[in-house]
């Protein structure tokens, strides 16, 4: 037992560790503290070489570190060259750069001009900024992420090139004022702005600098057929420049789910850059409308579009259950945009089997208060004789002898036998779901009761022996009388 | 014993329509299976020799055992004891299947079948006999404008059976291209009122009173428009007893609802009873609908509605006319509270008794309070009051709703009610419990379970009181089948 239980705990030890170790970051080179060296080298070159020979940066070897950090004393440092392909999505070219400025007279150029801050100390070393950049790549007045689309490529690559560009970094580029230009998200803003090029690429180098195809699709579900969505490329990580639609200002008014039909037209122009036919099945389960064909499917190659969501209409009150009727009545069509037949079967055809979602839970011992003054019609979804009498049979609620008041049943008021009448003509619903018309005509039948006429206020004989004489022939039999 | 073989082929229905869904170019069809158990007591008539009977402490007769009894000039009087404990296990499988691209563009196939049963074999509980039922079986044909139906059909109306016009015969539908107008024409034979079943079955007189021996033949027809801002439809609907050729209804109504402006609605609708002469239900309702605002008016005329198959038509039942009203207001952005009610007066009877006085006037009031405290705790209260003619009641429950993981929600309640009758010394009371879980056990796949405790006494002076105490437990399973053609994965979604 005792070999159980310290097997037990150092399983669980076992496993505390493993969890520990793999929430560990993982291990990588860490970056090089400049500011903490400083007076220990009086060159960059000492540890990156002459860069003016190389197109990209150079870093010190292992063994260059090593010649300090050996471990005596100093400890031995995990640093590792950085190898492959530059972090960013530049293209920028130190040897080039450098031949230029030499070309130009310009001999004095220094390591520290671009990677140290003006006034900074030596070795406070930091990226050049984009500013450094324009201050020969003149494009005029405007700031670097206002500048027209052919000068992007000047020093970026397209995103889909930058393949060693980190998410962080991909994250924190940041987003150009033209973005922020009302009507922007429309086919009129970006939509224009990606097709206005001279680029070879068939789209925008400003759109393609910080974006590639999946982030189009996100929003375009008609990506495959838009030529500048398929001129980007793709990158792993195109998900994190931070996406954001907002819905055009027509979807937020009250009654846009009344008019959303009508908006869209006969083929839905307007609705397929961002919506698939199963847009519409979030709300149109039962058939599509005619329009939704003119959407396309959601499928391989497109986007999941936009998300939609089925708002209540204005109609729908928190009363709705109980006052759809006459809606419904009216326009039956505009329920199955959101409705199946099923759900309307679910309540106006009970199941025997399950506890009913119309009613609350306590309804069985409730309903006499509904069944006596109807809030609604009981009959619209069940038969009186199937469901109530069956019911009320089974617990011997009914009527055991013809004689109405003979079984002592409504004993609430004294002589209800002799005025029972208001009762029945308020509530005769009621009275017919424990009697049978056997037990009042026992006299209120012309032949063979005691002829006590039935008939009251709004009795239209004439009509209704028009109507079928044989229901008058039932308490009268051929002697009907005629007004 | 005979029935078996009958029961077999009823069962296997349902399989056979699984399989005709094989050849259709797309389909959907959900099963539905549900199973409770259910207990109710009732009451059981007795009676006792006149000369038995003693002096109650109220006064009136007594029984030896102290039930009151009723004694009308016979040599017997008469009381009802408390009955047994009936308990049953009803169940129902239901099947909703639509195909559609069977080859001929624009056909489609619809049925929704139930199977019924109740497993304690004392199908006291309504609803279970017979065991199969139909609420849909029909084909559909569309081609331009114009929509045909055959087989068994429903559609939604302010006239018909169930709300909903059944009838199994044919149904078309024209829809002019230029017009915002459609006409529909149906016939074919009618079905008992608020049932699936035809009067001649033996299921809608549990009493064995005068009944039909032949179905009724029903014919009908609408025009419905719709514009921009109106939505109206007008139907008539007239049914014969093809024995006599008698009328056995005709109707007319009028439906329609108006959006004079983006948050508010009017709605009107009412039948008359042509037959009888009779305005039947109409009501008018108005609605001012806002994010966090919403209020009703309205006015309501009720009458019972009978066919002439019965004579109930011709005791001349009483309309009431009654207004009411609602509001919700959402306090908070978490916070709704609902208010609803109405008063009414029944019409004058003529048949009013010194004897007896009953009240014509009545009213019905609730309020309702939603508190969702996170997105997944939900707690809703109730209070509910209603002093109606014949029986009224007041009470308040109460819902949690705990929604643990997408998968898996429940919810508990619990309330009380008082329920005075009328008409007989009986004042009910209740208490009860309930617990309820869904499970989505896969995509399409759900499964649901139900249990309710309730405690009820019915007070008397008497030893005719009786309780009513029960667990009511269900069950429920439910899953949806697609064809490729439709098998997405369809964004969120939420349904009203």
């Amino acid at each position: 037992m005792i070999g159980r239980i310290l097997g037990l705990i150092g399983g669980c030890l076992m496993f505390l560790a493993l969890t520990v170790e793999a929430q560990r970051p993982a291990g990588g080179p860490a970056s090089f503290d400049h500011a903490r060296h400083a007076k220990l080298f009086v060159a960059c070159s000492t540890c990156h070489g002459d860069v003016s020979q190389t197109a990209g940066a150079r870093f010190p070897t292992v063994t260059q570190c090593a010649t300090c950090h050996d471990g005596k004393p100093l400890r031995i440092v995990a640093w590792q060259p950085r190898v492959g392909p530059r972090p960013s999505n530049l293209t920028f070219d130190h040897r080039s750069h450098q031949a230029l400025r030499v070309t130009r007279g310009d001999t004095g150029v220094t390591c520290t001009d671009c990677h140290t801050p003006s006034g900074g100390g030596w070795m406070q070393v930091r990226a050049p900024e984009a500013a450094q950049c324009l201050s020969c790549h003149r494009a005029g007045s405007r700031s670097h992420l206002a500048l027209s689309d052919t000068a992007c490529a000047t020093c970026h690559v397209p995103l889909s090139r930058a393949v060693a560009f980190t998410r962080e970094r991909i994250a924190a580029i940041p987003r150009p004022p033209s973005h922020a230009v009302a009507g922007f998200q429309g086919a009129g803003g970006h939509g224009i702005m990606a097709k206005h090029t001279t680029a070879r690429e068939g789209v925008a180098s400003s759109c393609a600098t910080c974006h590639v195809q999946p982030y189009c699709t996100w929003c375009h579900v008609d990506a495959p057929e838009v030529k500048q969505i398929q001129a980007l490329g793709f990158h792993p990580l195109a998900g994190a420049v931070p996406r954001h639609l907002d819905p055009p200002a027509n979807h937020a008014r009250a009654d846009f789910e009344l008019r959303h039909g009508a908006l869209a037209g006969p083929v839905a122009q307007s609705c397929r850059t961002c919506h698939t036919q199963e847009s519409c099945t979030t709300c149109h389960l039962s058939q599509l409308p005619a329009a939704a064909k003119g959407l396309y499917h959601a499928g391989p190659g497109r986007g999941r579009g936009a998300v939609t969501t089925a708002r209540r209409p204005t109609t729908h009150t928190p009363t709705w259950k109980t006052a759809h009727g006459v809606v419904a009545s009216a326009s039956i069509r505009s329920c199955s945009g959101c409705h199946t037949r099923e759900s309307c079967l679910t309540c106006h055809v009970p199941s025997p089997a399950q506890r009913g979602g119309y009613h609350p839970v306590s309804y069985l011992t409730r309903h006499p208060a509904d069944a006596y003054s109807r809030s609604s019609s009981c009959a619209e979804c069940h038969n009186q004789a199937q469901f109530c009498q069956s019911c009320h049979q089974a617990a011997g609620v009914v009527a055991q002898r013809t004689l109405l008041g003979a079984g002592g049943y409504h004993d609430g008021k004294r002589q209800f036998f002799v005025g029972h009448g208001q009762a029945a003509r308020q509530s005769l619903e009621t009275c017919a779901s424990c009697h049978v018309e056997r037990d009042c005509l026992t006299c209120h039948s012309a032949q063979k009761g005691r002829g006590f006429s039935p008939h009251g206020p709004g009795f239209d004989s004439e009509r209704m022996l028009r109507k079928n004489p044989q229901l008058c022939m039932a308490c009268h039999g051929t002697a009907i009388p005629r007004r | 014993m005979k029935r078996a073989p009958c029961g077999l082929r009823r069962a296997l229905l349902p399989l056979l329509l699984v399989a005709v869904p094989l050849g259709a170019q797309s389909w959907r069809l959900r099963f539905d299976a549900a199973a409770q158990r259910v207990a109710f007591r009732g009451i059981t008539a007795d009676s006792v020799l006149e000369s038995r009977t003693l002096t109650g402490p109220e006064g009136g007769p007594v029984s030896p055992d102290g039930f009151a009894v009723n004694c009308f000039n016979e040599t017997y009087c008469h009381f009802y004891r408390p009955g047994e404990i009936r308990r049953g296990l009803p169940a129902a499988l239901s099947t909703d299947l639509t195909m559609w691209g069977l080859g001929v563009p624009g056909l489609r196939v619809r049925v929704h079948a139930r199977l019924n049963t109740d497993f304690s074999g004392k199908e006291l509980w309504p609803g279970t006999t017979p065991r199969l039922q139909f609420a849909e079986a029909f084909a559909e044909y569309i081609r331009g404008g114009l929509m045909v139906r055959a087989g068994r059909l429903l559609d939604q109306g302010r006239l018909g059976n169930a709300g909903l016009g059944i009838v199994d015969g044919a149904r078309a539908t024209l829809r002019p291209e230029q017009l915002p107008l459609e006409f529909a024409l149906y016939g074919g034979w009618g079905l008992a009122r608020g049932s699936l079943l035809a009067v001649t079955s033996p299921a809608v007189n549990p009493l064995l009173d005068y009944a039909p021996t032949t179905r009724q033949i029903v014919a009908g027809g609408s025009i419905a428009a719709r514009l921009p801002r109106l939505d109206a439809q007008v139907e008539y609907r007239r049914e014969i007893d093809p024995i006599t050729d008698y009328l056995v209804a005709e109707r007319a109504g009028l439906s329609a609802s108006y959006r004079p402006l983006t948050r508010m609605s009017l709605s009107v609708g009412a039948d008359y009873d042509l037959a009888q002469g009779n305005l039947g239900t109409a009501e008018a309702t108005l609605a001012y609908s806002a994010p966090r605002l919403w209020i009703t008016v309205g006015a309501r005329h009720y009458r019972p509605y009978f066919d002439l198959w019965t004579v109930w038509g011709v005791f001349s039942p009483v309309p009431y006319r009654g207004v009411n009203g609602s509001v919700a207001v959402g306090v908070v952005p978490r916070v709704q509270l609902r208010a609803r009610g109405e008063w009414f007066r029944y019409d004058a009877s003529a048949t009013s008794t010194p004897t007896v006085t009953i009240e014509d006037r009545g009213w019905r009031a609730g309020l309702e309070a939603t508190w969702s405290a996170t997105p997944t705790w939900t707690v809703q209260g109730n209070v509910h009051r209603e002093k109606l003619p014949g029986a009224s009641s007041q009470g308040l429950d109460a819902r949690v709703t705990w929604q643990v993981r997408p998968p898996l929600a429940m919810s508990f309640e619990g309330g009380g009610l008082e329920r005075p009758l009328e008409f007989r010394f009986q004042d009910a009371s209740l208490r009860w419990l309930g617990a309820s879980a869904s499970y989505r056990v896969a995509d399409r796949w759900q499964v649901s379970a139900t249990a309710d405790q309730y405690w009820e006494s019915r007070v008397r002076a008497d030893p005719a009181s009786l309780d009513w105490n029960q667990w009511r437990l269900g069950l429920r399973a439910s899953v949806t089948l697609r064809s490729d053609a439709d098998r997405w994965q369809l964004p969120p979604g939420r349904l009203p």
